[in-house]
């Protein structure tokens, strides 16, 4: 299971302006393997966005290697090994739900009838049992959600990058598709990489975290979270998840208030 | 504190309880949606009448709601025939001017070039007063149906292709990204994507067009003809006979507006996700 999946080693990016350019990533080293739920975090402007383009093979990078199944590949050998999941569920409003998850599956070649019948069998778990026929301007934003990840599942890429998924919805919401996303995790174990700027979400999601510095970004610091699984909620109120969480936000250059003794 | 079962996602995940956006299909019942502009009608021809007779004004001048309803009536034959040459000229004169703008609007989204080349002559273009160019038309091929097609053509084309290479532009870049990662060839993207989403603004274009293509067809028969609902307008203002004036246009009132709640409709056949979207949108 420690197959080393996708790897990025002295990743870089640099955007040529006029005056000068700006370098958003720079030297960045990361890993994830097999079956491994990895999280990045960062304060706004590290470069996350810059990093997704580069692993899902919508850019090139400027300097450094990526790995995929142990080999080389540019951009071009990238695109659409990825699945990638934007912040924004992008579901087109002219398909039916069903249909809208299924477009993976269309794109390499299944048959219609075929990808629904697949994509039909996971609609209970990804709590969207009789919605198929609906639109998306029907659904809730965490529903919409629940779909664009359920497309990105059955495009059955090697990795999954999520970036910011539920960065639009309410924070109950949210915590809900939290604890449902690590349940689904625990019971598919895909390969995930997680962009994220919630530190709970992080922690609570994955095996590893990378903290990133601000522009350029960099990796500030690897957390291997030990964390037992499964997973359920409490966990992010208990001893062992609040003292990680603390490490995580020192590095994110959160100062915090003194701790009250109690 | 439990100690957390092992989960069983497919019995246990706890989803989020929100209720999912509700599925508001009820819209104004019909009389709501009939009787304000049945109301807000029967008021202004009232009031119409009721000048007309009250004040006793000439009917050379404005003739009662009443006068030109009767004179459609007396004369339904003769409208009637007239009406068909002029919907035959907008029909065909619509069609061929959408159908040219759309062409020109997928073309010129494939080449920035041809784009940057054709696009200042296409503006330009509406810069001719129509006025200018129909009388050459009418020289060029005489008192036929062509030059009120010609007409009705070229107003037409001109909406059409607009709000069409808007609507291929509009499609947002992060979807087409999003398609490309799931391995989509661009020629699939301007299928699957492109096309549907531009499709909102096509009947918008389509909408413009049809409203000026009964203007344009009107013109089209001014210019030069000897049949057309534009050309008994012409002959009945000359005659003074101002009440079947009055009818003339309503006939061609009443044609043009159902020709453009046509266009509506069909736009509600081919699109319906796009007025669902939209309805959705306002309830949010």
């Amino acid at each position: 299971m420690d197959r080393v999946r996708l790897r990025a080693e002295g990743l870089g990016k640099r955007f040529a302006s006029r005056d000068g350019g700006v370098q958003a990533l720079d030297g960045l080293d990361l890993e994830v393997s097999d079956g491994e739920f990895v999280s990045v975090i960062g304060p706004s402007g590290c470069g996350k966005s810059t990093l997704f383009n580069l692993l899902a093979g919508l850019e090139e990078p400027t300097a450094g290697t990526l790995w995929l199944d142990g080999d080389r590949v540019d951009a071009g050998r990238l695109l659409g090994r990825v699945g990638y999941m934007p912040q924004r569920d992008l579901l087109m409003p002219w398909r039916t739900i069903l249909d809208n998850t299924i477009l993976g599956l269309e794109v390499a070649g299944v048959g219609r009838a075929e990808g629904r019948r697949r994509a039909g069998e996971l609609f209970g778990e990804f709590g969207l049992a009789g919605f198929e026929r609906r639109r998306p301007s029907e659904l809730s934003g965490g529903m919409r959600q629940r779909a664009a990840l359920l497309r990105t599942f059955l495009a059955g890429r090697e990795v999954i990058l999520l970036d910011e998924p539920f960065g639009a919805l309410d924070s109950l919401t949210r915590a809900g598709m939290q604890q449902w996303l690590v349940q689904v995790w625990e019971e598919h174990r895909k390969t995930i990489l997680l962009i994220t700027h919630d530190v709970d979400e992080a922690l609570f999601l994955s095996d590893r975290v990378y903290v990133l510095t601000p522009r350029p970004g960099r990796v500030e610091l690897v957390l291997e979270v030990d964390l037992p699984r499964p997973r359920s909620y409490e966990l992010i109120t208990s001893e062992p998840f609040t003292e990680r969480k603390q490490l995580l936000l020192e590095h994110l250059g959160m100062t915090l208030p003194p701790r009250k003794a109690s | 504190m439990s100690v957390p079962a092992k989960a069983d996602p497919r019995t246990a995940a706890p989803l989020p309880e929100e209720p999912p956006a509700p599925r508001d299909r009820r819209r104004p019942r019909l009389a709501g949606r009939v009787l304000p502009p049945l109301l807000f009608s029967l008021v202004v021809l009232g009031a119409w009448q009721a000048y007309t007779e009250l004040a006793d004004v000439n009917p050379l001048l404005l003739p009662s709601p009443l006068a030109v309803a009767q004179s459609v009536v007396d004369n339904a034959a003769l409208f009637a025939d007239n009406a068909v040459v002029t919907l035959t000229e907008i029909l065909i004169g619509f069609v061929l001017g959408a159908a040219a703008g759309i062409g020109l609007a997928v073309l010129l989204t494939y080449s920035r070039l041809a784009e940057r080349a054709v696009y200042p002559w296409l503006v330009a273009s509406q810069m001719v007063p129509i006025v200018a160019v129909a009388p050459i038309l009418v020289v060029w091929f005489g008192f036929t149906i062509v030059p009120k097609v010609v007409v009705v053509a070229l107003v037409c084309f001109f909406p059409v292709v607009v709000n069409t290479i808007d609507g291929l532009k509009a499609v947002d870049p992060e979807m087409v990204r999003l398609m490309r990662t799931l391995g989509m060839s661009r020629p699939r993207i301007m299928r699957s994507v492109r096309v549907p989403s531009a499709l909102p603004y096509l009947f918008s274009g389509l909408k413009v067009a049809m409203a000026l293509a009964v203007i344009g067809a009107v013109f089209g028969e001014w210019v030069g003809s000897s049949e057309g609902l534009g050309y008994l307008m012409l002959a009945l203002n000359n005659q003074l006979a101002t009440t079947e004036l009055f009818a003339a246009v309503l006939v061609l009132s009443l044609m043009g507006i159902t020709l453009f709640f046509l266009v509506g409709l069909v736009e509600r056949l081919v699109i319906p996700w796009h007025h669902e979207t939209r309805r959705a949108a306002t309830q949010q």
